[in-house]
């Protein structure tokens, strides 16, 4: 029996494994050079950021596709209230937008009961509307004196203190254990008295934050806003973290580590589809395929090892009414 | 004598370990209106949704008019005249109810591809016509009906089947007077027509009425059958316990006893549900049940208790602290449990391991700061049930879906009661379980009782509120009918009585 | 006594149908005003009811999916696909053959996302998003191919058009309202896939092919998307590639269009209300039009805004778990 859960935590790793020595072979060892690893080491960073809040909305079954579009949505009217009242308001104001967005989400899900996928797509498109409605009519630079955001220094730093941080919130505290709780049967956890529309709300807060977070550091690195500004970074957080085997269902399958080591697959498959010369249409269908498959494998080894449980007991009953 | 219409023979049914019916033979004769009593989890249901082609039987063989009969699904059934009302299957609430009656059937009523829904209203009103049954809208969609149409709904759904057998699983529970006399016609016009009804009923008076003859099971055997006008209800009664309710299974005092200091009080509590003004005191150390058919509300009030559910009007009190309940976490704060009961849904997560359920009500007293969770603390807890409560387990990190019925319960009632309580709300405690489980969640109740606790025990097990109660709350149509003591003594047929 | 309450119910709607639809008219002369009778004129209606058509279709498609109890935004790339492929054979073969390889297109890529669903039981909305990007990449290819000989992406001309200019629009519509509604309510298919979508549990009992009758229901969702397909290549002659997931906001207007319907369902039946729906949407977006709100930018948050309204109506009676 353990030997079969545990296949379920191997098999992203393998993937991972198996997919850095293919993109080695087909690049004839490009994609391991100095120069692409580092290039791969700032490719990644936005990414884990982004799903280590995205981590908390996916532990309760939920998705939030809109952190790309309102992390670049919000640093960017940020960035406009930066230039006229000073840079060091870029980062509280683009935080407090994104949170707010996030708010508005867990309100919209757990009070007005829309699913999250569509109220978070539903935002994607008018995030982006209200972006692109912005940079119609001016060019949005980047404030003076935040120059360090942009180092790799600082983005390392950054990723280390973020990771340990949810690490402890996440794995170690009770409301990632509520999190996780509300994944697995959220009518328990009501049901036993704890308020599950707090802890969904704080989750979506979470995920925004987070989003800001990348908001900020990508356009300091940037230099100024654009219709591109993080744009596919709900969809590349997404892959990561069904790519790192977490169920789509959330609950106690959702672990940090997996995350992080999504990204890192999603990031050598991106660069190395790039390296390869694969033309964007190739690449996007190779992802496409790539997410339909990893989710298909992690459902399939969830529910054999799920199976082999119950078989092992002789006496799983089941409720028979009169 | 009359032909036989049905024959059973050595039916055997079993879910897991379970064994629902064991051996069943039975006949059936053409005009005979047959009864099936037993109590909850005898097997009753199981049965009749084995003649009506919901459930395939294990082994054993059935015939019906002499020709060997094994229906594969309800409409199979129907191809062989026999047609039944299933408690818990509803109706598809966005169809029309013309075509809830006829579906999986439609293909007669088309011609060209195309339905013709016209049709279906005509051969639904001819039903009635047929039936005599009163007016219904066929084309309202089932969502819009309450209840009791959507029943009658259901019977005419059976009853296009133009059916031999009529099969009835707790059908007049859920009707008015009225529609209870049109059920009673009904069947006078079958017995009539030479046709046969097989029912089950919780009323066992209006059994006796109704039926020319009733098979009792117990514990999926057939004790007995027996010519209703020759019995009694207490022999009946009798005869479906099997037993006298004494032994060391539940309280052998007859005297109510608690202390005087009131904990737990509703205070005129309704519902949108329907529950109507509701006023109950639990006392420290008192076990208070509700008994009532299902849908008289007692379960709405172990969630209004809790404060899962907003009453429309008056509030909970809980006196120790001095304090409403409004909200489950202040519930969960001030020490109240609540046992949900729906185990496997609403209680328990399936998919996760014992240590998990295990601190899921005791987290915010184990988290230190900034809500740290200690793996060690969490992991002691959890032992600590598993010994108090001998789960039957390979150790705490094993899975939930591993566990029996029984010890999946213990894990359910022990994560509350390893924490200190002074409120208990238990709906259904010992549904599901098998009888050496639930000699042992009484222990429970009754230890838990001694150290004061007060109990609301919500159940639809006579003899369960019978053998533990302190105060027997019986409850109808969402209003409380009658409080008995018992000192005064439980007699069971005046609790039924008052219920339906 | 419940008839009569039946009765009263009905006549409640009935009244507030009324009263919605009297509402909508005055605040339509009072913008028609505002925007100097540019509003309320025949021509202006006609081309709203045209450009209506498309997305009117597509919500049907929607509708389809959606009792299904499924919800999957590939059918925006779907579209697209359709579109391109309808345009291919339109041009070499001319309308009939337009008309044919649309409705295949649409109809094998839905078939084969709700055979992904049932087979490897990912949750539709994500299988949705990968079978997006599949479909993206390649209409995505297809165009760069084009681009490459310097060509746009099957531009459709001349008489192979018709389909999607006046009045033969027209006639798609009601086409398309013909078939939709008497598929919904009038097939044991419609019936059975209703069932399965409310309640699957009845419909097993009641000896429904659940399996089979899904798989017609992408088959019938396919069916419309790729009408859809075809007459948007017809109305615009030529439907743009669309990369990174862009195709899913294509379908927002219908998707809003569905929800609103939803919303409505319980005065009028769904299949009548989503064109009533889409065309008051196409509506309102003509008015921001005429009022100068920029189109495409500031239209979008606001038609973002709207799905979520939209949704929150659609959902206003559902309780359980909502993820």
């Amino acid at each position: 029996m353990t030997k079969k859960v545990k296949l379920l935590d191997i098999i992203p790793i393998v993937i991972l494994l198996v997919l850095v020595a293919a993109f080695a072979i087909l690049s004839k060892g490009t994609t391991l050079s100095g120069y692409n690893l580092s290039n791969m080491m700032v490719q990644v960073v936005p990414v884990i950021i982004g799903s280590l809040g995205v981590i908390f909305v996916v532990s309760l079954g939920g998705t939030d596709i809109s952190i790309g579009a309102s992390a670049a949505m919000c640093s960017t009217v940020a960035a406009l209230v930066a230039g006229r009242f000073g840079s060091w308001l870029l980062l509280p104001v683009t935080l407090i937008l994104t949170m707010a967005v996030g708010l508005c989400v867990g309100l919209l899900v757990s009070k007005c009961r829309v699913s999250s996928f569509m109220t978070t797509l539903a935002l994607l498109i008018a995030c982006r509307g209200f972006l692109n409605f912005l940079l119609s009519s001016q060019v949005v630079y980047t404030p003076s004196g935040l120059e360090f955001m942009s180092s790799t220094g600082f983005a390392v730093t950054l990723l280390v203190v973020a990771i340990v941080v949810i690490f402890f919130v996440f794995e170690k505290t009770k409301f990632g254990y509520y999190c996780k709780c509300i994944g697995e049967n959220e009518r328990t956890v009501r049901s036993v008295g704890i308020n599950v529309d707090r802890i969904r709300i704080t989750c979506f807060v979470l995920s925004g934050l987070f989003a800001g977070i990348v908001g900020v550091t990508q356009m300091c690195r940037v230099g100024g806003s654009s219709q591109t500004l993080c744009n596919m970074l709900e969809m590349r957080v997404q892959m990561a973290i069904f790519l790192g085997g977490i169920l789509t269902t959330g609950g106690f399958s959702a672990k940090l580590y997996k995350v992080i080591i999504g990204s890192i697959t999603i990031t050598v498959i991106e660069n190395g589809l790039t390296i390869c010369r694969a033309s964007s249409a190739v690449s996007e269908a190779v992802e496409g395929i790539l997410l339909v498959i990893i989710l298909c494998t992690t459902i399939y080894f969830n529910n054999v090892s799920e199976k082999h449980t119950v078989r092992l007991s002789t006496n799983s009953t089941m409720d028979v009414e009169a | 004598m009359k032909d036989v219409i049905l024959k059973i023979e050595n039916l055997d049914k079993s879910f897991g370990i379970t064994h629902a019916n064991k051996n069943i033979s039975l006949e059936l004769r053409r005009g005979e209106v047959r009864g099936l009593a037993g109590e909850n989890g005898s097997g009753k249901s199981t049965l009749l949704s084995q003649i009506a082609g919901i459930y395939a039987s294990d082994s054993g063989t059935m015939y019906k008019d002499r020709k060997p009969y094994s229906p594969k699904s309800p409409i199979d059934a129907n191809t062989h005249k026999i047609a039944m009302i299933v408690q818990e299957l509803g109706l598809v609430g966005n169809l029309p109810a013309s075509v809830n009656i006829f579906l999986g059937k439609t293909g007669q009523y088309t011609r060209g591809g195309m339905i013709s829904l016209k049709k279906l209203y005509g051969e639904a009103q001819k039903v009635l016509e047929r039936w005599e049954l009163p007016p219904m809208n066929f084309k309202r969609k089932a969502s819009a009906m309450n209840v009791e149409q959507r029943k009658m709904i259901e019977l005419v759904r059976a009853l296009s089947a133009d059916p031999d057998i009529l099969i009835l699983d707790e059908v007049t529970q859920s009707l008015s007077h009225d529609n209870r006399e049109v059920i009673y016609k009904l069947i006078q016009k079958f017995k009539e027509e030479g046709r046969s009804v097989i029912l089950i009923s919780h009323d066992l008076e209006e059994t006796l009425k109704i039926t020319d003859t009733i098979s009792i099971l117990r514990d999926g055997e057939l004790i007995d059958t027996v010519v209703s006008s020759q019995i009694s209800e207490d022999d009946l009664k009798r005869k479906m316990v099997g037993r006298e309710l004494n032994e060391e299974y539940y309280r052998v005092d007859m005297e109510e006893q608690y202390e005087d200091e009131v904990i737990l009080s509703l205070k005129d509590i309704s519902s949108a549900t329907g529950v109507s003004n509701v006023s109950v005191e639990v006392h420290k150390g008192e076990i208070m049940a509700f008994c009532g058919l299902s849908d008289s509300g007692i379960h709405d009030i172990g969630q209004l208790a809790y404060g899962l559910m907003k009453p429309t009007k008056g509030e909970v009190y809980l006196h120790p602290d001095g304090m409403r309940i409004t909200s489950p976490a202040e519930a969960l704060k001030h020490r109240m449990a609540y046992v949900p009961k729906d185990r496997d849904g609403e209680a328990l997560l399936m998919g996760s391991h014992i240590m998990n359920n295990t601190v899921l009500p005791s987290t915010e007293g184990l988290a230190g700061r900034l809500g740290y969770l200690s793996t060690a603390k969490m992991k002691a807890l959890a032992e600590e049930a598993r010994e108090l409560f001998k789960i039957k387990c390979t150790g705490v990190m094993q899975n939930m879906g591993a566990l029996s019925g029984g010890n999946k319960q213990k894990v359910n009632l022990g994560r509350w009661m390893v924490k200190d309580l002074q409120v208990m709300i238990v709906d259904c405690p010992t549904r599901g379980v098998d009888v050496g489980v639930k000699a042992y969640i009484y222990q429970c109740l009754k230890e838990a009782k001694r150290k004061g606790i007060a109990i609301l025990m919500i159940t639809d097990e006579l003899s369960e509120a019978i053998g533990m109660a302190d105060h027997i709350v019986v409850m109808k149509n969402g209003s409380v009918e009658k409080k008995i003591g018992r000192s005064v003594g439980f007699r069971e047929e005046e609790i039924i009585e008052v219920m339906v | 006594m419940n008839k009569t309450n039946a009765v009263n119910v009905e006549k409640k709607h009935v009244i507030r149908i009324i009263i919605a639809a009297v509402v909508i008219l005055a605040l339509l002369v009072a913008v028609n005003i505002v925007v100097d009778g540019k509003l309320l004129t025949m021509t202006n209606f006609k081309i709203l009811v045209a450009s209506a058509t498309p997305p009117t279709l597509v919500a049907w498609g929607f509708c389809i999916i959606f009792t299904g109890n499924i919800t999957d935004l590939s059918p925006g790339a779907v579209v697209i696909l359709a579109a391109t492929v309808s345009g291919i054979l339109g041009n070499q073969f001319g309308v009939p053959a337009m008309v044919v390889g649309g409705l295949a297109a649409g109809m094998g890529c839905m078939f084969l996302n709700f055979a992904i669903y049932r087979i490897t039981k990912v949750p539709p909305w994500i299988a949705g998003l990968g079978m997006t990007m599949v479909y993206e990449a390649v209409i995505g290819y297809y165009a760069s191919v084009c681009s490459a000989k310097g060509q746009k992406v099957v531009t459709l001309t001349g008489s192979t058009r018709m389909l999607g200019m006046e009045p033969w629009i027209y006639v798609m519509l009601v086409l398309g309202f013909v078939i939709a509604y008497l598929l919904y309510n009038y097939t044991s298919f419609g019936i059975g896939f209703r069932a399965v979508g409310d309640n699957e549990n009845v419909a097993r009992v009641m000896g429904i092919k659940i399996d089979k009758t899904l798989m017609l229901g992408g088959l019938a969702a396919g069916f419309f998307f790729g009408f859809a397909g075809f007459v948007k290549e017809g109305y615009a002659g030529f439907v743009n590639a669309q990369s990174g997931l862009a195709s899913l906001s294509t379908v927002f207007q219908p998707m809003a269009a569905v929800l609103l319907a939803m919303a409505l369902s319980n005065y009028i039946n769904v299949i009548v209300a989503v064109p009533i729906s889409t065309f008051l949407i196409i509506l309102i977006f003509n008015i921001l039009t005429l009022l100068g709100v920029p189109s495409g930018t500031f239209q979008e948050t606001l038609l973002g805004l709207i799905v979520i309204c939209f949704a929150v109506l659609a959902q206003r009676r559902v309780k359980g778990v909502v993820k």
